[in-house]
C-alpha cells in the first residue's frame, strides 16, 4: 500500500484512510477559531450503495450510519455532527479521486477535483435516486442521517446544490497524481471562504515537483504520525529518539 | 469451513456469518466463536481468487484485524461483513 506513494504510482485508497485518520487525529489539536472538521474514510460509502436499490433505502441507511459510526469511532454514542463545520467525503469514482465536501455551519456542498476536463462538468440530480450523480447520491444519505439524529443544519443542507469550487491548479491528462492532489485538499480546505493555501502553483512542470515532493512528504507524515500503531517499531527499527 | 462445511458441532459454539462484497454478492460462513477470523478472511479470499491484503474487512463500519475472534467483537448469529477491494486511483477511468 505504502509503495502507491512512489512518485508515479496511483495512490491506494488504503492511503487515503490513512491520512484521514491522521488528519482527524490532528483536529484535536486545531485553534478554538479555526473550523472543526471530520473526516471519512473510502469505506463509509459502499459501491453497491450507489449502484443498486436492493433492500431499498433502508439497507442503504443502516450500512451509511454503520460507516459513519465506525469512522468516528464514538462507542455507543451516535455521531450528530452538531459541533462539526465541515465534513469531508473522498470518493474514488471510475479509478478517480475528488473531495466531496459538506459545510454545516454555513451551508454549502463543494466537489474539489483536480481533473480540468470535470472543472466545467454539470453534477445532476434527480428524483431517482440512482439516476442522480454520486455527490447527490451522498448528500441523499448524509441529509437523511442528519435528520435522523436532529442535526437542525439538515434543512439547510438539503437545499444546497453541489458546486464545483473552482481549482486554478487544476491538471490535464495526469493519470497518476489525483490521489496526492486529494490529499492536499483535504489537509488544506478550512472553508469555502477562506483562501487557498494548497501551494501549487499552476505551472505544469513546478506543480508535478510539488506533488512529488507532496508524496513524499505524506508517506513521512503518516508513519510518524501518532495514530500510526507501528510507530514505535519504526522509531525503534530507525533508531530515532 | 465455509457455508458448504456442515458443521457438526453443538450450537452456540458456532456461529454463522456473511461476507458480502463491494457488489452486493454475499458468501456465508460457519465459524467457531473463538477462532480468528483470519481463517474466514483466506477462505473468502481464496473463493474471490485475491490476495488478503488487497481486501479490507469490516464489521460495523470498523476495520477487522485478522487475530480478532467473533467472541472478542461480540458477533451475533447472521451477522454481516464487509469486504472491499482496496484500488487505486490515479486520474482518468474511462
Amino acid at each position: 500500500m505504502f509503495k502507491s506513494l512512489n512518485v508515479g504510482n496511483e495512490v491506494s485508497d488504503g492511503i487515503i484512510d490513512c491520512w484521514a485518520e491522521v488528519l482527524n487525529f490532528q483536529e484535536k489539536r486545531k485553534s478554538r477559531e479555526a473550523y472543526s472538521r471530520q473526516f471519512f474514510d473510502t469505506k463509509v460509502v459502499f459501491p453497491w450503495m450507489l449502484t443498486s436499490e436492493e433492500g431499498g433505502v433502508e439497507a442503504r441507511m443502516h450500512k451509511f450510519r454503520l460507516g459513519i459510526k465506525g469512522a468516528v469511532n464514538s462507542g455507543e454514542n451516535v455521531p450528530d455532527f452538531r459541533n462539526q463545520d465541515i465534513v469531508f467525503f473522498p470518493i474514488l469514482e471510475h479509478k478517480h479521486f475528488y473531495l466531496l465536501v459538506f459545510e454545516l455551519r454555513d451551508p454549502g456542498i463543494y466537489v474539489v477535483d483536480n481533473d480540468k476536463a470535470r472543472q466545467g462538468q454539470l453534477i445532476e440530480d434527480s428524483v431517482y435516486y440512482l439516476h442522480k450523480d454520486t455527490a447527490y447520491k451522498i448528500k441523499d444519505m448524509f441529509v437523511q442521517y442528519l435528520r435522523e439524529v436532529g442535526n437542525p443544519r439538515a434543512e439547510g443542507i438539503e437545499y444546497c446544490n453541489t458546486q464545483r469550487m473552482s481549482v486554478p491548479w487544476a491538471t490535464t491528462a495526469n493519470t497518476t497524481d489525483c490521489g496526492v492532489f486529494l490529499m492536499r485538499h483535504m489537509e488544506c480546505y478550512m472553508g469555502k471562504n477562506k483562501s487557498f493555501k494548497y501551494g501549487f502553483s499552476t505551472s505544469g512542470a513546478r506543480k508535478m515537483a510539488e506533488v512529488r515532493k507532496l508524496r513524499k512528504r505524506y508517506a513521512a507524515h503518516i508513519l510518524c504520525s501518532e495514530v500510526n500503531v507501528l510507530l514505535p517499531k519504526i522509531k525503534q527499527d530507525c533508531r530515532i529518539e | 469451513m465455509s457455508a458448504n462445511d456442515v458443521d457438526k458441532k453443538p450450537a452456540g459454539e458456532h456461529i454463522n456469518l456473511k461476507v458480502k462484497g463491494q457488489d452486493g454478492t454475499e458468501v456465508f460462513f460457519k465459524i467457531k466463536r473463538s477462532t480468528q477470523l483470519k481463517k474466514l478472511m483466506n477462505a473468502y479470499c481464496d473463493r474471490q481468487s485475491v490476495e488478503i491484503n488487497s481486501i479490507a474487512f469490516l464489521f460495523d463500519g470498523r476495520r477487522l484485524r485478522a487475530e480478532q475472534t467473533p467472541d472478542e467483537l461480540e458477533m451475533e448469529e447472521g451477522d454481516e461483513i464487509d469486504a472491499m477491494l482496496h484500488q487505486t486511483g490515479g486520474g482518468f477511468g474511462f
